[in-house]
């Protein structure tokens, strides 16, 4: 090979190198957690994306799923800590929230067939769409509790630093927009949220300026034990 | 049964579940000519039969269609040595369990779980939270209902007690207001706390209490630590339920998971290598395979869509449900159901156990 042919060939692994890097460095979520994602080799394995699954949706937890969660984050990878980070932030993917919209969907549709000739029918609305809608933001605005629980206690640099993101992201009273994953956009915190990212950030660490200050907007009180 | 009523016609769109056991040498004595044909009073409609063979092992049977009130088990050899005894399974009805085969099986309605409701929050969020626990109770009786659990959980339309230091046993639902000085350790709220760690210290505690023995007791409240929802067997009170309004995972379906929990569903605790597994269907690997899909069981779950015959026999036959610590037992005393074994030689059908069609 020429020397400008060595050139080249340096410089395309250069780049090569970029490119991952950009790619695996949580600036650019939608490749880590989207169909793209396969190409990347730092990705959540099948195993870590079970491992967050199974603690964001589990009713009655035992104590064993999050700590799953925080060894594996702890031990060998920071695509359990991108996927909680991301689930944080911007709500479920926008498969999970298909997932969550279908089964919302069909349970809801069940009960009400169900309820339709008994005393309590007045409190069940018919308007599938919009109880669907509000039952997938509770959902999804209840991940993202899991998610900043999750985060606190892994506690690392990049989880602090998920918190942190999370604390800089404005609020409002209703519960995040689940589409937001899939627009990529951002998208406000629910204030619930935004107090358990304050306190979970608090539980590990001394706040940072973002937490902190969201943490007297808030009014959260800092009671946790550390 | 007055097949001219719409609504009584569809809850006797009955399956039913006959478990026949063939008596082995050991049992021989108890062996019993079988009837044949078997017929279901308050009954119309598809049926399975369970028969339990010659070591003691169950099996799905058969179904009737519907319209067909009467079960021929008679020509099977599966059976060949004798019966033993049968379960019956029927939609919007309660399972019977007879130790011996009569020529008929009268279904009885389904079992009436009492509740006290206890909701735990602030004046401005009340209407919130009683309209969202009507829906989690109707969504449980839906899912019972649906997959023949012949449980219901009657709570009736809303009626408040009025606050008073006693809390009326008799009443379903209870409005506690939260204390906002949280140092005060007495409090009605502090005393609910926020999870099963209360649940031991609330129930011995002196009247007044914000608790009713005998009843299944669902406290709402803002969080409960680390779960959306919780049932407190572990600490020897499944009378006692705690629901989460921040945590909403498992949706219209939780009330009747955690239901599930409370009628013994908590076992296995441990399967296999998982030391925790605590009943949960998708925990318990090759003993749920086919029939964990949508489970009432499953971790997490926020649409339902099956129980499984062995579920549905543990909740009301078991020992270990909470119905049974009631002293209340059905007509067969409680049954040992070895969960953890998936064994077909156990006095219980298989865990797993599913109707193979879908209940009419």
């Amino acid at each position: 090979m020429t020397s400008e042919g060595l050139r080249w060939a340096r410089l395309a692994a250069l780049a090569l190198a970029f490119a991952a890097v950009v790619a695996t460095s949580g600036c650019w979520p939608p490749v880590l957690v989207g169909r793209l994602c396969g190409l990347n080799p730092f990705c959540p394995t099948p195993t870590e994306r079970e491992i967050v699954a199974s603690w964001l949706e589990c009713i009655d937890c035992p104590e064993q799923y999050l700590d799953s969660v925080v060894s594996r984050a702890r031990t060998t990878s920071w695509g359990v800590v991108l996927l909680l980070g991301w689930t944080l932030t911007r709500g479920p993917d926008s498969a999970s929230v298909r997932t969550l919209d279908a089964d919302v969907r069909h349970a809801y549709q069940e009960v009400l067939a169900y309820v339709q000739n008994r005393p309590t029918r007045s409190y069940f609305s018919t308007n599938v769409d919009s109880v669907v809608a509000r039952e997938v933001q509770r959902l999804a605005q209840s991940w993202q509790m899991r998610a900043a629980i999750a985060l606190g206690r892994i506690g690392n640099k990049e989880a602090l630093g998920w918190l942190d993101s999370a604390c800089s992201l404005p609020t409002h009273s209703t519960p995040t927009a689940p589409a937001a994953a899939s627009s990529g956009g951002v998208s406000p915190l629910s204030i619930s949220v935004a107090r358990v990212a304050v306190a979970e950030r608090f539980r590990t660490d001394t706040l940072s300026a973002s937490c902190s200050l969201r943490a007297r907007i808030l009014g959260v009180a800092l009671r946790v034990t550390r | 049964m007055n097949g001219k009523a719409p609504s009584v016609l569809h809850c006797a769109m009955v399956a039913a579940t006959a478990s026949l056991i063939a008596a082995g040498e050991a049992n021989a004595a108890m062996q019993v000519e079988c009837p044949t044909p078997i017929r279901f009073r308050e009954w119309n409609g598809a049926a399975a039969i369970v028969l339990e063979r010659a070591q003691g092992a169950y099996r799905l049977f058969d179904y009737a269609s519907a319209g067909r009130d009467e079960v021929d088990v008679h020509p099977t050899s599966v059976y060949a040595t004798g019966c033993w005894a049968l379960v019956a399974f029927a939609r919007g009805l309660r399972p019977a369990l007879l130790d011996s085969v009569p020529d008929t099986v009268r279904l009885e309605p389904t079992v009436v779980l009492q509740t006290a409701i206890w909701l735990v929050t602030t004046d401005d969020k009340r209407d919130d939270l009683e309209r969202r626990a009507v829906h989690e109770v109707e969504g449980a009786n839906q899912v019972f209902y649906d997959h023949a659990a012949g449980f219901e959980l009657r709570i009736g339309v809303p009626e408040w007690e009025q606050e008073s230091k006693a809390y009326d046993p008799q009443s379903v639902w209870h409005f506690i207001r939260i204390d906002p000085d949280t140092s005060n350790k007495n409090s009605p709220s502090s005393v609910i706390g926020d999870g099963c760690n209360s649940a031991v210290a609330l129930a011995g505690r002196a009247d007044p209490r914000p608790y009713v023995p005998d009843r299944l007791n669902i406290y709402v409240i803002d969080r409960v630590a680390g779960h959306a929802a919780e049932t407190c067997s572990r600490v020897g009170h499944p009378e006692i339920i705690y629901l989460s309004q921040s945590e909403m995972q498992g949706s219209f379906g939780r009330l009747a998971h955690e239901v599930g929990h409370a009628l013994g569903l908590w076992t296995p605790d441990r399967y296999g290598d998982d030391p925790e597994v605590r009943g949960h269907a998708d925990r318990m690997g090759a003993l749920f395979a086919e029939a964990v899909r949508g489970n009432l069981m499953n971790s997490g779950v926020n649409d339902v869509e099956n129980i499984t015959l062995g579920q549905i026999f543990r909740m009301h036959f078991d020992s270990t449900t909470w119905r049974q610590f009631l002293g209340r037992p059905e007509p067969s005393p409680g049954r040992r159901c070895a969960a953890e074994y998936p064994s077909w030689s156990e006095p219980c059908p298989p865990l797993a156990l599913r109707p193979e069609v879908k209940w009419p």
